[in-house]
């Protein structure tokens, strides 16, 4: 890698750290930096999933571990008053060993049926949330679940909480970042243009599968653990297969295979959202809302026929890869 | 799709990224600064925030009080020369969007109260916030865990499960019911029910012999109607809404079953009757007097303003009105009432729905007190009776 | 408890004959084309809405259903051309992210058009239902499980006796080898997707009777409709028929006898159960890439 490159993306992001760092000042109202909390919360979800996709896989499932995040790390600070500073990481082990047994028979299956799967683990876990009600308290759902907090401080305002986030999206991305660009991240894309032919080159295709699977779902669950305690209340249904379809757009608007681009998409998708409210009565005032999910579903087919790398910059082209097995970035 | 034409490349792989990201840059800005949808025109410095389930599963309830806000705007007097403003939001039913509005609705819109929360989910998120923010909030849901105990900002409108449930109660007992089997829909509205009957029930003498739980999208009950009626219970009750309230009713009388079948607050709707059939027949359930305003008596206090209610609701939607949209009614009028008692500042609001008495709402005549956020009791409750198609009151 | 058994298998008959046609329509699709239709319960759902709008302009049933199946097939053909075609040859994933894409789509404008609430079909034949070897059938039932039957036994009929079925066929065993005899795949794959689409609509407005019609419908019966299609194999209509028909009487039979409220939790497990069983997903015709 050029020295001049190197230096070039530390500036960026210095410059990203400090736009972030500074966002709270510029927009302080409750409103705005609860958009950016819930985008922070996405980002590292849809950053798992890029993680997952940059191997071929797609997940239908990752709100199965954001919510197991939460319900674990939320059970354990609030039934047995532990500090949320071992609950949250607790939750993440629990689900990255959750997501292993999932994955030892999961990621034997081709594509779709690997898609189907995941499909299935996302309603079971649903339906055991629903049905689990003296665990989980049902489909009523869990309240005050305790906030973050560890040593006497607490995070009680939207603006400490932001500043947690977006350092564990920060974290995340370049965590992520460092993954895929080393070792693993070329085994990840021979695995991507063939199963079969990174095999042939001696690359051990179950274990990077594996690890991305576990190593998504982790992110998934660390995600799902700070909505707990922000939010301080869950409920079954943010993590249904609804939840999992939108983290899927949002992977997917940013590009499924570009790390960065899990961010933006998570960001476009979140604000999109909000847009699509506050404008679309004004232009059909008569129809009820929820255009969002034909919006999105347009979004999809767009982006997968014309932008397969999704919208952000250099990426890997899905539709190429088949042909440039072991492709660059 | 693989075309690498020079004008492509330059258009459709550089340009429309970067304008993308641009794009995406102007819309959060626009986001931000934007203000929320107001239902009436401009300048109104007046404002309640509406926050409720539009679309999603608890839509057939959010509309009603979403048009119920829309009915209201004309009707809106400025108070002490100053206009008023309902600020509507869909929640989606999703508690994470319900909660996400409210902050938007109070920290962008500066509303003085807020009204919302269709689902109980929803209901919870915004709770919680409302005792953060210091601000008078006037719940939706029915679920009894919002009033009880009862928590500084928070009131609730419905009459919550646990009165349906206890009217039912009366209902089973007055019928000389000793067993029932209790079919739910498996959510909160479902849950909540189960656990409140399971209170109200043994107090009368009343056993449940068995509880099935069945999807919102379940197509055919005939499976859990059939492991239930092993019990040959004196009484069937169903806790749902349509489609599966309508489903659960079509399925025990196709069994041949006899036995007669209580429903809860969620079928009291038309829908409830096209999608039963002759089924719906002699079915039972709890409601507001809303449904049978027209055989009330005409010194019930409620009456008038049923009827106008009714009545306005019909000429600004063009379909009838229920129940849930009174819900929303009454939050409003009674955040109305306040503002116009002492003015729009949240902590007097809060003192003054506390303390009301005798106010004349749609779910029934509200009497708070700083115990009881709800103010609602079974007597403001009908026990409704279908008879060819028709609603009348059980006597 | 043995008592039980003839009213749950004949509710497990008639769900089942309804994801029968589900699974019909999505293995018909699959094998042509190797593609997973994640829309194929959209059809269902629309093809009952539609129905339901034009009984409200009080058209004869015959003329409402008929015209809602067409429609809904044009429907399926459009999804085709416009949103199936442009993608064909690309990375599988694509695909199946588009196919999701258009299943939101169809929700979201059902939504837009029909709204939340609920909307009744009336049964086929009203009458009191028919008591089958100690169970109860209802009239709407008899007419699903019917319909299922009648449907398989045409397009087996379609599939061995007629030209257009056999070109379908041999689409589906060997792309490559049907184009060198020249039959066109694109046309195939159209006529899959037009045919699989009228056989989604089929079962919206069969099940609609019982179960009511509402925009989310598709959702819960695509997926079952999934199940039903792996769990036959996907190899073939009449597996999907048999996987179907498996899924409906899993599913009463579970919520009948264990524990009810897992119902979906079971089916899916069973699913998971197939998949994992199945060799790597390596079935006849698994990996299609019709050109």
């Amino acid at each position: 890698m050029a020295r001049g490159g190197g230096r070039r993306r530390t500036l960026w992001l210095v410059a990203l750290g400090a736009a972030l760092a500074a966002l709270p000042v510029a927009a302080p109202s409750a409103y705005a930096l609860t958009l950016f909390n819930i985008i922070g919360l996405y980002a590292i979800v849809t950053v798992g999933l890029v993680l997952l996709g940059s191997s071929g896989q797609v997940s239908l499932g990752q709100a199965a571990f954001y919510g197991i995040g939460a319900y674990v790390s939320a059970l354990l600070a609030k039934d047995l008053g532990w500090s949320t500073l071992a609950t949250v990481p607790l939750a993440i082990v629990c689900v990255a060993g959750a997501a292993y047994l999932v994955g030892l028979p999961t990621l034997r299956l081709a594509d779709h049926f690997f898609v189907l799967a995941t499909l299935g683990v996302g309603i079971i876990v649903n339906v055991l949330m629903i049905q689990m009600v003296p665990v989980t308290g049902g489909a009523s759902g869990l309240r005050d679940i305790p906030g973050l907090g560890a040593w006497g401080l607490r995070v009680t305002t939207d603006r400490q909480f932001y500043y947690v986030v977006w350092t564990c999206v920060l974290a995340a991305v370049l965590v992520a970042r460092n993954i895929t660009s080393h070792r693993t991240g070329r085994a990840l894309r021979a695995i991507l243009g063939s199963e079969v032919g990174a095999a042939a080159l001696g690359i051990d295709v179950a274990r990077y599968k594996m690890q991305v699977f576990v190593l998504s779902a982790a992110y998934a669950a660390l995600a799902g653990a700070l909505y707990a305690h922000y939010v301080r209340f869950i409920s079954p249904s943010p993590f249904s297969l609804y939840a999992s379809l939108f983290f899927l757009v949002m992977a997917v608007v940013g590009g499924l295979t570009n790390i960065w681009g899990g961010l933006v998409g998570a960001a476009a998708v979140t604000v999109l959202d909000q847009v699509i409210r506050a404008e679309m009565p004004l232009v059909f005032p008569r129809v009820g809302g929820e255009y969002q999910t034909a919006i999105y579903g347009i979004l999809l087919i767009v982006i997968m026929l014309f932008f397969p790398a999704g919208l952000v910059r250099r990426a890997l082209d899905l539709g190429r890869t088949r042909r440039e097995a072991g492709g660059e970035t | 799709m693989d075309s690498t034409h020079p004008l492509e490349v330059i258009v459709v792989r550089r340009l429309v990224p970067r304008l993308v990201v641009v794009l995406v840059a102007a819309m959060l800005t626009a986001a931000l600064v934007s203000p929320g949808t107001p239902v009436l025109g401009q300048g109104a410095p007046i404002r309640i925030g509406v926050v409720v389930a539009v679309t999603g599963p608890a839509s057939s309830l959010g509309k009603a009080e979403k048009d119920t806000a829309t009915m209201l705007v004309p009707q809106l007097d400025p108070i002490g020369g100053r206009q008023i403003q309902l600020v509507v939001y869909d929640s989606e039913s999703d508690p994470t969007q319900a909660l996400l509005l409210m902050k938007k609705t109070v920290s962008e819109d500066n509303v003085v109260a807020v009204v919302g929360g269709t689902s109980s989910p929803e209901a919870q998120a915004m709770a919680d916030y409302a005792m953060q923010a210091g601000i008078p909030y006037m719940s939706l849901a029915a679920s009894t865990t919002l009033s009880v105990p009862a928590r500084t900002w928070v009131f609730q409108t419905p009459q919550r499960n646990s009165i349906a449930a206890a009217k039912v109660a009366g209902y089973l007992a007055a019928t000389h019911v000793r067993t029932i089997v209790f079919l739910y829909r498996n959510d909160d509205f479902g849950q909540d029910g189960l656990v409140a009957l399971q209170t109200y029930l043994p107090r009368d003498g009343i056993t449940i012999v068995d509880t099935e739980p069945f999807e919102a999208t379940a197509t055919d009950l005939t499976a859990q109607v059939t492991r239930a009626r092993v019990h040959t219970p004196d009484a069937w009750v169903v806790w749902s809404t349509p489609p599966t309230a309508s489903t659960a009713a079509k399925n025990i009388r196709q069994l041949g079953i006899a036995a007669p079948i209580i429903e809860s607050h969620g079928v009291a709707n038309q829908a409830f009757i096209d999608l039963a059939g002759p089924a719906a027949n002699g079915v039972v359930f709890p409601a507001g007097r809303l449904l049978v305003v027209g055989s009330l008596a005409a010194a019930d206090p409620q009456k008038a303003v049923l009827q106008r209610y009714a009545q306005d609701f019909n000429a600004a939607n063009h379909y009838p009105a229920n129940t849930f949209g009174g819900h929303a009614y009454d939050g409003i009028t009674l955040l109305l009432a306040a503002i116009r008692a002492v003015g729009p500042d949240r902590a007097k609001m809060r003192d003054y729905i506390e303390h009301v008495h005798g106010f004349v709402g749609i779910g029934g005549v509200f009497n708070m007190s700083p115990q009881d956020h709800n103010g609602l009791t079974t007597n403001d409750m009908a026990l409704v009776v279908i008879r060819d198609g028709h609603w009348q009151q059980w006597k | 408890m043995l008592a039980l058994l003839p009213q749950l298998v004949l509710t497990g008959l008639t769900v089942g004959s309804i994801y029968a046609l589900v699974a019909l329509g999505f293995v018909l699709i699959y094998t042509v084309t190797g593609i997973f239709n994640f829309a194929q319960g959209e059809f269902s759902m629309l093809g009952a809405l539609i129905c339901a709008t034009l009984l409200a302009t009080h058209a004869p049933l015959a003329l409402a259903a008929l015209a809602a199946v067409a429609a809904v097939a044009a429907v399926g053909a459009a999804t085709e051309r416009l949103v199936v075609q442009p993608a064909f040859g690309g990375h599988p994933l694509t695909l199946i992210i588009i196919t999701f894409g258009a299943s939101m789509v169809y929700r979201g404008i059902a939504l837009m058009v029909w709204g939340a609430d609920p909307y009744a079909l009336p049964e086929f034949t009203p009458g009191p239902p028919l008591i089958l070897f100690g169970g109860v059938l209802g009239r709407q039932a008899l007419w699903a499980i019917g319909l299922s039957v009648g449907v398989v036994a045409a397009l087996f009929a379609f599939f061995t006796r007629t030209v257009w079925g056999a070109a379908l066929r041999a689409c589906a065993d060997n792309a490559f080898a049907s184009r060198l005899v020249g039959i066109s795949p694109r046309r195939m794959s159209l006529f899959a997707f037009t045919l699989s689409a009228a056989l989604g609509a089929l079962a919206g407005i069969v099940i609609a009777p019982i179960s009511g019609a509402t925009y989310d419908m598709g959702l819960a019966l695509g997926l079952k409709g999934f199940v039903a299609a792996v769990i036959g194999g996907l190899g073939s209509a009449p597996a999907a028929v048999v996987g179907g028909y498996a899924v409906g009487l899993i599913e009463t039979l579970t919520t009948g006898y264990l524990t009810p409220g897992y119902g979906d939790a079971i089916t899916f497990l069973v699913l998971l159960v197939v998949l994992f069983l199945q060799r790597e997903g390596l079935l006849r015709g698994a990996r299609r890439r019709a050109a």
